[in-house]
């Protein structure tokens, strides 16, 4: 095993994903622009250009036809994956953190940032593949409202689309019906200091689900990483570590998750080496 | 009783007719009705009582009164009349007591604190109390009373860690951790130190949790034996011992912020730097008796350390700096030895040998006087040796740990007092008429260490980053009684020397802010073998000490528990090294305070004995091997059974839940438009062959 460098951001990274099949790597940045790689070389094929600011998150559909993207610009845009032509654009009231595709690709859900007067919204566009993409409902079928001032930080969508389940940055994950909006379950472990109680104490900086569904892992600004059971969002296990973890992700097929994490680069004045990726081997079992 | 003598004098009513007397013809026609009667000074708190004094026949009455007013008159200003000294006739005797009034209560007081206990002459202790005591005397009960004998309670044994049979070590942790209601959890840990692997806990203050009380929520300290572990609150201090810590004494003393035990452990001495008369107590260790208190000294008062008492090395005395002179406490009656102080010119400071008692003081230079160092032997006071120095701007004496050698590192001036050079005087102590020898350096001195119990030192001179180390031995030359360097080295930016407790192996840091990039880094060199074991680094630590066996080092990084993080609360936390400098552990957490290891007693073994262990290693350390062996084998197995288990568990949880999905199968396929992922038809299996030639060989037959 060797690794690959790609290189072509010029600012931060901000997410990369896999599409269905694993032949495939996006990866998004603060600087505007998603890129699209061959997974074994490391070539990259293309760009996806439209942005007006940083890109937080991605989603491919199943099929690996069509790819979403939340920016900060207050906007998620749907992408032709193959030929890199801007489909849609979804236009939010702030800044976009997370979009994700429900099975089958059909609907979608964003999560956006309060601004001024409007709060912070969980939104569903439908988005069926058998329709051209220019008469596409560019309308949320459904608007979520988060509490005043209140942020989230990711959403997925639980096995057979039959509840959204969205982090909060207090350290709460809540669920809620896809359909009706109503909330479902609250997971309520650990208490944030003197505020509401939430899974962790500090920011839930991203959410993982598993392929089947099942399991969901955290990972927090507390230094620690949960694994959660998707359905009822009880904590199965629990991995600390010596540093904030910024990033998590589950093995397909094996018992093990990987943490990174370390300091903003904001709080770090000067440290020798802060960034480390730590395997928690086995961890899972 | 005396006291009633004294008191019935005053309270007589004042004749009335008899202070009409006294009143001039135009005061009022001699009507008493607009008088008031002047008020009688009832002010008792400028009188002492002096009792057990000689009683004496008449002829000599006078001249004891004389002798009790010399006395008592260096204490301040005696009032007219303000002896009292009364004479019975019937015995023809003298009382034996007196009664001294000053003009101020300052002085009383200072009369009875000072007084109290003076050894008058060979057979009479005269005691001194204020007057105001007496009420309380008078309401004791006439028959004597014996106190309930207290129920006898084992004691635990305090030095039951010394029997480990793995012959670990222990140190303690303090640190905190955020509680979700958003206060600080304070955490006092023992650990047992394990050969190479993460420490366990020994206790943890469970009890205490249990009672809902916090064991230790300021600092922790270790009695220089290991035997009690000391915490600080805010009323006092606490001493812990025995397998469970349990309490072992208790010494009320507000806002105690510096405690010094007797090397012994059998008194010890608290201090919290505030006014008053008791800023320092000493107390007894085993009854928690106080023996006696003072004040701060007001003649060092800009440095509140250097007023502090130093515990000779027996603890049998304690000495305090003073002007011109170090007045030395015998214990444990806690009087001036021989009622008067250690006469020092000018003295700076002193420190006493680490092994017997003499103690060595420096003064600086005074008028045309020059600058000198002495040692001086205790009790008899004897001068064993003095060193004048001239042009001297600073001394620091540093003894070696068994008090062979005495180091004064002088800080000299040219005649110009621009520039300033070192010299080393190295006193052979234990050597008749000790010899002194002399090192003049002309940079700058970061670190001076001697080696534990061994006669080798380590200097480090030069400017931050380029410093160099410096080992010499007091045993060179062909005599082995010569001062010679063994060897330098060169560029290194260390500006720390801490050797090991066993000697030879020495570990090198370079701390603090001013050596930059190189904070943290670390190096353990072997003096013997003239070698470095491993250049390693512990980023910005502040704190490093050895195990007291040697076997391991920590260091730390540590904040204040009463104030905020030194620098980033990241790094704050701590590593263990063995002594070839391979780090076994670390621990980190955002408020970590303080780590100490456990002190051990000094070794009962004979330097002969030691060799023998040393010459029969071999055979000791398979013992031991084994044992290790079998531990790690049940640790493995122990953690590899509890993993199994959690593995077990965890797989139960997630079959269940995929069972819950699986009946659903064909819904997840209706999404997916009928695709159905784990459907084999949907995969085209595409084999191809290929061949490569690897090698061609030829052969001719």
């Amino acid at each position: 095993m060797r690794p690959i460098l790609l290189k072509g951001h010029e600012r931060a990274i901000t997410c990369v994903v896999y599409n269905n099949d694993g032949d495939l790597v996006f990866t998004a940045a603060k600087d505007q622009i998603p890129s699209l790689w061959y997974a074994k070389t490391g070539e990259r094929i293309g760009t996806y250009q439209g942005h007006q600011g940083a890109v937080w998150d991605l989603s491919v559909s199943w099929d690996s036809t069509r790819m979403l993207s939340a920016s900060a610009d207050a906007s998620a845009r749907m992408w032709d994956v193959q030929t890199g032509r801007e489909l849609v654009v979804y236009n939010h009231m702030g800044p976009v953190r997370s979009v994700s595709f429900a099975e089958g690709g059909q609907r979608f859900a964003t999560v956006s940032d309060p601004f001024t007067d409007s709060p912070g919204l969980i939104s569903v566009f439908e988005a069926p593949d058998d329709v051209p993409t220019d008469q596409l409902e560019k309308i949320a079928c459904l608007e979520i409202d988060l509490p005043p001032k209140m942020k989230a930080t990711k959403v997925v969508w639980g096995a057979l689309n039959e509840k959204l389940i969205v982090a909060y940055a207090d350290g709460t994950i809540r669920t809620f019906d896809p359909f009706d909006g109503t909330e479902l379950e609250y997971a309520q472990v650990g208490t944030r200091q003197g505020r509401s109680s939430g899974v962790h104490s500090k920011d839930i900086n991203r959410l993982c689900i598993n392929k089947d569904r099942t399991l969901l892992l955290t990972c927090s600004k507390d230094y620690t990483s949960k694994l959660l059971d998707a359905n009822t969002l009880q904590v199965l296990k629990t991995y600390k570590t010596d540093r904030p973890v910024n990033a998590s992700v589950m093995h397909p097929t094996k018992e093990h998750v990987i943490l990174g994490g370390g300091q903003d680069a904001m709080s770090v004045t000067t440290t020798s080496s802060n960034v480390v990726c730590g395997l928690q081997g086995g961890a899972v079992g | 009783m005396g006291d009633q003598y004294y008191v019935d004098e005053y309270d007589e009513e004042p004749d009335m007719d008899e202070l009409k007397d006294y009143m001039s013809p135009d005061e009022g026609d001699g009507d008493l009705a607009g008088f008031e009667r002047p008020e009688l000074n009832v002010d008792l708190s400028t009188a002492v009582v002096v009792s057990n004094l000689p009683q004496v026949v008449e002829a000599k009455h006078e001249k004891l009164g004389g002798v009790v007013r010399k006395v008592f008159s260096k204490m301040g200003t005696i009032a007219d009349d303000g002896l009292t000294h009364p004479f019975d006739k019937t015995t023809g005797l003298t009382k034996g007591f007196a009664f001294v009034n000053f003009l101020n209560p300052q002085d009383a007081k200072q009369a009875a604190a000072t007084l109290n206990g003076w050894q008058l002459d060979k057979s009479h202790l005269i005691k001194v109390y204020p007057f105001e005591q007496l009420a309380r005397l008078r309401s004791l009960p006439e028959e004597y009373e014996s106190p309930e004998p207290k129920p006898f309670k084992p004691r635990v044994d305090p030095s039951s860690w010394l029997a480990d049979e793995q012959h670990r070590d222990q140190f303690v942790l303090r640190y905190s951790e955020p509680h979700p209601s958003g206060k600080l959890v304070h955490e006092a840990e023992v650990m047992w130190s394990e050969k190479l692997q993460t420490p366990s806990l020994c206790y943890g203050g469970e009890r205490e949790k249990e009672a809902g009380k916090a064991w230790c929520e300021l600092f922790l300290m270790w009695s220089p034996q290991g035997t009690y572990l000391t915490t600080f609150h805010v009323p006092g201090i606490a001493l812990w011992g025995g397998e469970r810590f349990e309490k072992q004494g208790r010494f009320p003393h507000k806002d105690v912020k510096v405690v010094e035990f007797s090397p012994c452990e059998t008194y010890v001495m608290t201090c919290n730097f505030e006014q008053g008369d008791k800023a320092i107590i000493v107390w007894e260790v085993l009854t928690g008796q106080m023996l006696r208190a003072f004040p701060m000294a007001t003649t060092t008062a800009a440095d509140g350390a250097a007023s502090l008492f130093r515990w000779s090395a027996d603890g049998k005395y304690l000495a305090r700096k003073g002007k011109d002179l170090i007045s030395i406490y015998e214990l444990p009656s806690m009087r001036l030895l021989d009622k008067k102080s250690l006469k020092a010119e000018g003295v700076s400071d002193f420190e006493w040998s680490p092994k017997d008692n003499v103690l060595a003081y420096w003064a600086p230079e005074q008028a045309n006087a020059p600058a000198r160092v002495s040692v001086v032997e205790i009790p008899s006071r004897k001068e064993l040796r003095q060193k004048n120095l001239v042009m001297v701007s600073e001394c620091r004496l540093h003894w070696q740990d068994e008090g062979d050698y005495l180091c004064v590192k002088v800080l000299r001036h040219s005649k110009s007092k621009k520039t300033m050079y070192n010299n080393f005087e190295i006193f052979r102590v234990r050597e008749p008429l000790v010899p002194v020898e002399t090192m003049e350096k002309k940079q700058q001195v970061a670190a001076f260490a001697w080696e534990p119990a061994g006669d080798r030192f380590a200097l480090v001179l030069g400017d931050v980053p380029k410093l160099e180390v410096t080992f010499y031995t007091m045993k060179g030359g062909a005599g082995k009684n010569e001062l010679q360097e063994l060897e330098t080295l060169q560029d290194r930016p260390f500006n720390h020397i801490y050797w090991s407790p066993m000697g030879n192996i020495c570990l090198l840091a370079a701390m603090g802010d001013d050596v930059g990039p190189h904070n943290g880094r670390l190096e353990f060199y072997d003096v013997e073998n003239q070698s470095t074991l491993k250049q390693t680094e512990h980023f910005r630590c502040n704190y490093i000490e050895w195990d007291p066996s040697g076997r391991y080092a920590c260091t730390a990084v540590s904040q204040p528990v009463t104030g905020s993080h030194w620098k980033a609360q990241m790094d704050n936390g701590y590593q263990l090294f063995s002594f070839q400098g391979e780090r076994f552990h670390e621990f980190k957490k955002d408020n970590f305070y303080q780590i100490q290891w456990r002190p051990r007693p000094a070794s009962l073994l004979t330097s002969a004995e030691k060799k023998k262990v040393v010459k029969n290693l071999r055979k000791y350390e398979k013992r031991f091997e084994k044992d290790d062996r079998e531990k790690d084998r049940r640790k493995a197995r122990e953690a590899m059974s509890d993993k199994i288990q959690m593995k077990l568990e965890f797989r139960q949880q997630v079959a269940e839940m995929n069972l819950r999905l699986e009946g659903r199968r064909q819904e997840l396929v209706d999404l997916r438009n009928g695709y159905d992922s784990d459907d084999e038809s949907h995969y085209v299996v595409d084999s191809r062959t290929g061949e490569v030639v690897l090698s061609v060989k030829e052969v001719i037959q």
